[in-house]
């Protein structure tokens, strides 16, 4: 299928991609050095260890992310690899959705490197005992970067990388300020046109802050009600949001000139 | 004889946002391409002629006028399984190998197992890659790369190859290595769409050439209608300076220093006339010759001309 | 594409906004639950009366849900004050710890220990005024976090058992850790603090019951080295507990004359001497306060680590009594260093001196009975607190005695 060899090939050269690497290093890195905060008791050094790695990754991946996402089809339009390519019998939209889904196995492989750095420091401070938990919160930050891929894949049709660079950020910075959003879109001391501009911006730009959940995994003491329940629910909304973005860049790349 | 290529009032303009003024890239363009042929496009930079192939391959709309493909519109999907095209200096992934980039290609064409092995193995000693081919592009030097690219084209065993300035930056050797190789496809029967600014590989290739200018077509038509347009070399011998002083009139040019006479005349009513000048008095026509312009000349005139209106 | 397919596709798109907020309306509210701690427009907000203000190296990362990270890293940072002991810093970064992270509960037991601890002059004493704070501060992390034992019972221990001397308190809440999943010695601290209230029936009651759930732990799980020390150490004590019952049955029938009295001299500016004598053994304390006369304990709604500055509370009890050495006991007092702990600020004040015997030493209740049973004084005996004696001297003082 045209769409799997155009994927298999995005993700063999992202791979290889020097600056996506050195935030993989420094995200290794960085994950290890957590360990050297000494002078805690058990608790807090761990405490510590879970939420410097979980921060590390969920930062990592999206600097790669979005590096990935805003170069994806430009860097193929700027260096003319397109043109060999879509004068094939292949669909447009079977190369738009081949890079994506080139660009999601990167990130996908990246976080599993970083997760395996992360779970393996995490059960060496805590006598070789995995906490395979940590996973859920990985599992999260992959569909919240699922979610910034299409955006900055959308944007990427329309602008060029740099401009989508600050874009796509833009975006991830007012998503994780869901709180924000949510609140001011309530209050009797608000105008209504405030109030519904804040509620358009809370429920239309994708809540990234959606997908932050790791604060029970730091502290597995606490008490969580409808656990599967509320990862189901962002799963399922990463999956239908990505996919009307994914349609909207389908649409727009159909009738691009090249 | 089926058509390969065909445009009618083919035209695309590009309004950019920056710019005030649109940018007529083609305008009313109408060409045909017979199959088995090789078809020169030329024009000088900015004539279209990028524009106009990349509306046949689908990458560019146009925004009036129609474009066909061995008679399916241009963009047809199944019809780019038959067709294959090579960009002006091609860029590929330059951490693949050679056989990884065919590798690649034939698997968007469908083309697996041991059928892709065989014709990748094939393609690479065709263009005279075989031993480079484990070798990453970043390592290949440019004519290695034109090659791969000229093998990218191959893999599907095309009935139409689009190649635009093919040549570009090859050595003389790999340069005739190229002409040799479009002249055998056309042994094979297959159509070659050539877009370059090498005229004189043109001249030795093509069949039919189009000429554009500034998005308009200038001239289309086989080369030996356009190149042998009226001049004709008569020599003749047994001339007296009378004779050559009247010749002089019809003539463009006179050549009377040695025994043979060489007159030059602008086209075949005058070598009508030179011949009923001469013969009655007893002069001898040697050979008359039709004379061929050269490409080079014939684009020089051309876009003067054009310009100058 | 085929325009019918790129219309066909449009109307999905469309078609599924709908679901997006309707998911995203059921999301909203489960949140808060993974994101407990407060993000950026909070932290700017009032904290009693000195707003702390997140710095700005640290607002990227609350903004893009890095809330625990920033606190851990804020965690790092106070242990460094802690090691230069600077203790006046701490609080500020504990706060926004707990701001930002709610159930950090290493952090709000520390951070208590610190306000009921720390806050030292220059004869390590602390200040009494960050008491009610500590508590406060406790109950808040309690509050953040009540499926758990721990903070349950850094209060009831660290706080009320040891340093404030309220054993009704503390045994409140232990028995609120004790559900909670504790450790065995939680369940023995309940015993001891029962003791000290003087409850004897009840203590040995509560180690029956220590011994019970140590043996029922060691049937689920029989290589519990644990359990077996719980078990040893709950007969022990029972054991020493029914033993000091019987020997100390008759204290009430022949009471011991205490014989006490305090006296106050003043020696300087702000420096004084406190004697006196009390007949009861060695290793046993006499407690001191010097308050304003009007001395009131805070009360808060909320933690907020200000205290009232005006304030004068010397506070010198549990540990930090005055030593008796053979039926006397005398301290000299120098406060000319602390006059920020004590700023001597009001008119009047009140100087009192006690003994207590619920906090004495075995070796005094022997004497004295847990709850005073065994003691009498002709001038100073204080039953004030139904069904415990005790002896108690109030003096008052004005300003220029002290100054």
């Amino acid at each position: 299928m045209t769409m799997l060899t155009i994927a298999k090939n995005t993700l063999g050269e992202a791979m290889r991609k020097k600056i996506l690497n050195i935030f993989l290093l420094v995200a290794l890195a960085m994950i290890a050095f957590a360990v050297s905060f000494a002078s805690f008791t058990m608790r807090e050094e761990l405490t510590i260890i879970k939420s410097f790695g979980l921060g590390v990754i969920a930062i990592a991946g999206m600097f790669i992310t979005v590096m990935l996402g805003v170069n994806l089809v430009p860097q193929e339009v700027e260096r003319r690899t397109i043109y060999t390519i879509l004068s094939k019998p292949v669909r447009r939209w079977e190369f738009l959705l081949g890079k994506f889904f080139g660009a999601l196995a990167t990130i996908l492989v990246n976080l599993a490197f970083m997760a395996v750095v992360f779970l393996v420091t995490v059960a060496w401070k805590h006598q070789w005992q995995p906490e395979w938990a940590l996973l859920k919160g990985v599992l999260m930050i992959f569909f919240q970067l699922f979610l910034l891929s299409s955006v900055a894949l959308v944007f990427s049709i329309f602008t060029t990388p740099v401009v989508n660079f600050f874009l796509t950020a833009g975006v991830y910075i007012v998503g994780s300020l869901s709180d924000v959003t949510l609140s001011m879109s309530h209050g009797a001391d608000k105008s209504p046109i405030v109030k519904g501009f804040y509620w358009l911006v809370h429920y239309l730009v994708p809540n990234f802050a959606n997908f932050f959940t790791q604060n029970p995994l730091i502290h597995p003491e606490s008490v969580i009600k409808n656990e599967l329940l509320y990862y189901a629910q962002n799963i399922i909304y990463a999956i239908i949001y990505a996919s009307v973005l994914l349609i909207i860049a389908i649409l727009a790349f159909e009738r691009k000139d090249m | 004889m089926a058509i390969a290529v065909k445009t009618e009032h083919l035209t695309k303009t590009f309004q950019h946002i920056m710019h005030k003024e649109p940018v007529n890239a083609v305008s009313d363009l109408s060409i045909e391409v017979q199959e088995g042929e090789i078809f020169g496009f030329l024009g000088p930079n900015g004539a279209g002629k990028t524009t106009t192939i990349k509306i046949l391959l689908g990458l560019v709309y146009p925004t009036s006028g129609q474009a066909w493909i061995l008679d399916k519109p241009a963009g047809d999907i199944e019809t780019k399984r038959q067709i294959s095209y090579l960009p002006e200096t091609p860029y590929f992934y330059d951490y693949m190998s050679g056989i990884e980039v065919l590798d690649f290609y034939a698997s968007l064409f469908g083309i697996d197992g041991a059928k892709k092995r065989s014709r990748i193995e094939e393609l690479l000693k065709i263009v005279g890659l075989y031993q480079d081919r484990h070798k990453r592009l970043s390592q290949y030097s440019k004519g290695m790369l034109q090659r791969i690219g000229i093998a990218q084209a191959l893999v599907n065993d095309p009935k139409l190859l689009i190649l635009d300035e093919p040549t570009t930056g090859l050595d003389p050797i790999a340069h005739s290595e190229i002409r040799d190789l479009i002249l055998k496809l056309r042994d094979e029967g297959k159509t070659v769409f050539l877009s370059s600014h090498q005229l004189s590989d043109v001249e030795m290739v093509c069949n039919r050439v189009a000429i554009l200018n500034r998005g308009t077509l200038i001239k289309t038509g086989s080369l030996d209608e356009l190149l042998l347009a009226g001049q004709f070399k008569i020599e003749a011998e047994n001339l007296d300076k009378a004779m050559i002083e009247k010749l002089k009139e019809v003539s463009t040019y006179i050549d009377s220093k040695s025994n043979v006479v060489i007159i030059e005349v602008a086209d075949g009513e005058k070598v009508n006339a030179v011949i009923d000048m001469i013969r009655p008095t007893g002069g001898r026509i040697i050979s008359i010759l039709p004379q061929r312009r050269s490409l080079e000349d014939l684009f020089v005139e051309i876009i003067r001309e054009v310009n100058k209106k | 594409m085929k325009l019918g397919t790129r219309i066909t596709l449009a109307i999905i798109a469309v078609m599924l906004i709908p679901p997006i907020v309707g998911l995203q309306k059921a999301i909203d509210p489960a949140r808060k639950q993974f994101q407990p701690g407060r993000g950026v427009g909070s932290v700017m907000t009032d904290m009693g009366n000195n707003p702390v203000v997140l710095p700005s190296q640290f607002v990227a990362g609350t903004v893009i849900g890095l809330q625990e990270v920033v606190a851990g890293l804020l965690c790092v940072r106070t242990d460094e004050f802690f090691h230069s002991g600077n203790y006046e810093a701490i609080i500020p970064m504990v706060r926004m710890i707990t701001w930002l992270d709610p159930h950090m509960v290493d952090v709000y037991s520390v951070g208590a220990w610190h306000l009921d601890y720390n806050f030292v002059d220059s004869g390590q004493r602390a200040d009494h005024r960050y008491v009610v704070p500590a508590i406060k501060f406790l109950e808040e992390g309690i509050a953040n976090n009540p499926s758990i034992f721990d903070l349950y019972f850094d209060l009831a221990f660290v706080h009320y058992y040891l340093k404030i001397g309220n054993f009704e308190k503390a045994e409140e809440y232990m028995r609120l850790a004790a559900k909670h999943n504790p450790p065995f010695y939680v369940y023995r601290e309940i015993a001891h603090a029962l003791e000290k209230q003087g409850r004897v029936d009840d203590a040995i009651k509560q180690w029956q019951e220590c011994i019970k759930i140590g043996q029922e732990e060691l049937a689920r799980n029989p290589k519990d080295t644990g359990a077996v020390t719980h078990i040893q150490v709950s007969k022990r004590n029972m054991d020493s507990t029914l033993i000091r019952k019987v020997e100390r049955a008759n204290l009430g029938s022949r009471p011991t004359d205490m014989g006490f009295d305090a006296n106050f001299k003043r020696l300087g500016p702000r420096q004084f001497l406190i004697s006196g004598k009390i007949n009861v053994p060695d290793g046993a304390r006499v407690f001191l306060t010097l308050t304003d006369s009007d001395y009131k304990e805070p009360t808060l709604k909320n933690f907020s680590w200000d205290v009232d500055t005006d304030a004068t509370a010397l506070w010198e009890t549990q540990i930090h009594g005055i030593s008796i050495n053979k039926g006397k006991f005398h301290k000299k007092y120098d406060l000319s260093k602390d006059i920020k702990q004590y700023p001597f600020k009001k008119d009047k004040y009140t100087l009192t001196l006690w003994f207590d015997p619920r906090c004495a030493p075995i070796s005094a209740q022997d004497i004295t009975g847990w709850k005073g049973e065994g003691i009498t004084d002709k001038q100073y005996l204080d039953t004030s607190i139904p069904g415990v004696k005790m002896v108690k001297k109030v003096i008052t003082l004005n300003r220029q005695d002290i100054l």
